[in-house]
């Protein structure tokens, strides 16, 4: 019984920063190669490739948009050719919205959201998962949100972003499953990112996110790497017949 | 494998079938265990050599876990053998077939009581008496087994399904009152696994003829699951790698 992720290779989506980076890094840790997408932040890219290869992996990063499809194209024909067959992909890009009320809320700014979490996501398993099932096993895990259990208010445009994201996966488990991949989601609440620290300061005029770890669960904001440990799980031997399952880490909810 | 190293686990129901790959994935995994087991002793027996070869202390103790008194010997008993209890499995069960009247409308007061007590109450006997010690560990986890049953509610299995349900209703409640001392509390819920009880139940509804085996290639992955599939979920969930995880269940069904 092994845990390993060596020989595999992988495709995280928004794997420059934040919990796409800790994934990124937690993948190549568990053995595996790993290709991130980048949009805007080159350096980090780069630091997180560095961290990659550190581990002894190909780390590989590809600028592009997930809700441009020739992007996508160009992005996953380059990681296939510099890793070889992809069998994780891990649709972990993403934007926050405007934390407007649904009636305030520009039209442009779903289409916009939607565009990155729900056609970014199924561009990518558009052009990743027929390749994927030629391998021995496919893995594909959507990074959701507890936003889809809370459904709050002045977060529309995300909540329908995320609950038509994990929609995509709950279908696509039952369709790819005799082809012996597995279709998970990952769901974090609050994560110390950059984006968890834009939504702490915006919401609750919170400037140092860390002054929430005496009122958090388990005393502490959750880390990236939480959520990289969860990919993992459910990538390995270890989550060899879990498909269709979708794991909230977010300390059992506040 | 030493992620375990120091913890102290008790399995219910730990001497065959879901069980039994839980002591010993846990075991590999550097734990020491309490095996119980209700009445085939071999079994028990057999498993705890096992643990004990792989430098681990392991420990059998018969309980019938649906009797109250009999929980809570078992988790004081328990508490005895190894110093304390850190890692809490609520495995044991029994399936409505082996009730024998899997109907709801068939189905006796007594046979509802049985299953009820089996997994509802001795859960939380087990609960009751272990949490308390539990709080002084640095880190606790209470992992119950629960079945897809509750989530599917399929005919023939009403009231087996209505016990799982009242456990797993258990678990959601103890993860939240529990945070605060770093108590875990997550479900596991199997689906078809190849063990005597599912063998039991799917003769029983005529799905096979001989062995549950005849079911591998319709199943989802063209196998059934196995008892390490729930074991490696059981592991997860009390490792460091989900020190964030509370409050969830984990379906390990394929889908």
């Amino acid at each position: 019984m092994t845990n390993t992720l060596d020989g595999r290779a992988a495709f995280v989506s928004g794997g420059s920063r934040g919990i796409g980076r800790a994934i990124a890094i937690g993948l190549a840790a568990a053995g595996a190669d790993v290709a991130i997408n980048y949009s805007r932040d080159t350096a980090a890219a780069e630091d997180t490739v560095k961290e990659i290869e550190k581990l002894g992996q190909i780390g590989k990063a590809y600028q592009g948009n997930v809700d441009n499809f020739s992007e996508c194209e160009s992005m996953t024909s380059a990681a296939v050719g510099d890793l070889g067959e992809i069998s994780i992909l891990v649709n972990n890009a993403g934007i926050a919205s405007r934390g407007s009320s649904v009636t305030d809320t520009d039209p442009n700014e779903i289409r916009k959201v939607i565009g990155v979490h729900v056609f970014g996501t199924h561009n990518l398993c558009h052009l990743l998962v027929p390749q994927m099932r030629g391998t021995d096993r496919g893995d594909v895990i959507m990074i959701s949100s507890g936003a889809t259990a809370s459904l709050s208010g002045r977060g529309a445009p995300y909540n329908m972003a995320k609950s038509a994201q994990e929609a995509i996966a709950f279908t696509l488990a039952k369709e790819e499953r005799p082809h012996g991949i597995r279709v998970n989601i990952v769901a974090p609440g609050l994560v110390e990112t950059d984006m968890g620290k834009r939504l702490v300061r915006a919401t609750r005029g919170v400037e140092d996110i860390r002054e929430l770890d005496e009122s958090s669960p388990f005393s502490r904001v959750c880390q990236p790497e939480d959520i990289a440990d969860a990919v993992t799980f459910f990538c390995s031997q270890d989550g060899s017949y879990v498909t269709g399952q979708r794991l909230y880490v977010n300390g059992g909810g506040f | 494998m030493s992620e375990f190293n120091g913890r102290k686990a008790l399995v219910t129901g730990g001497s065959r079938g879901i069980g039994r790959a839980i002591v010993r994935r846990l075991a590999s995994d550097g734990a020491d265990v309490v095996i119980n087991y209700n009445s085939n002793e071999s079994a028990a027996n057999e498993i705890a050599a096992e643990v004990r070869g792989l430098g681990r202390h392991a420990v059998i103790i018969q309980a019938d876990v649906s009797v109250q008194k009999e929980a809570e010997r078992l988790a004081n008993e328990s508490i005895e053998a190894l110093g304390s209890i850190d890692i809490l499995v609520n495995n044991a069960g029994i399936g409505a077939t082996a009730v024998g009247r899997p109907h709801v409308a068939e189905a006796t007061p007594e046979d509802f009581e049985r299953l009820m007590a089996a997994h509802a109450f001795a859960s939380h006997d087990l609960c009751r008496v272990l949490v308390p010690q539990m709080r002084e560990a640095d880190r606790g986890d209470i992992v119950m087994i629960s079945s897809i049953a509750a989530q599917s509610f399929g005919p023939t299995g009403g009231t087996y399904a209505a016990a799982k349900a009242a456990m797993e209703a258990l678990a959601f409640s103890l993860a939240k009152e529990e945070r605060g001392n770093n108590i875990h509390v997550n479900i596991v819920a199997p689906g078809l696994i190849e063990t005597d009880m599912a063998d039991m139940m799917v003769k029983f509804q005529g799905r096979v003829t001989d062995s549950i085996a005849e079911l591998a290639d319709e199943s989802p992955f063209g196998r059934l699951g196995s008892p390490d599939d729930i074991a490696g979920a059981v592991a997860f969930l009390c490792s460091a790698r989900a020190s964030y995880i509370t409050n969830q269940r984990i379906t390990v069904a394929g889908g």
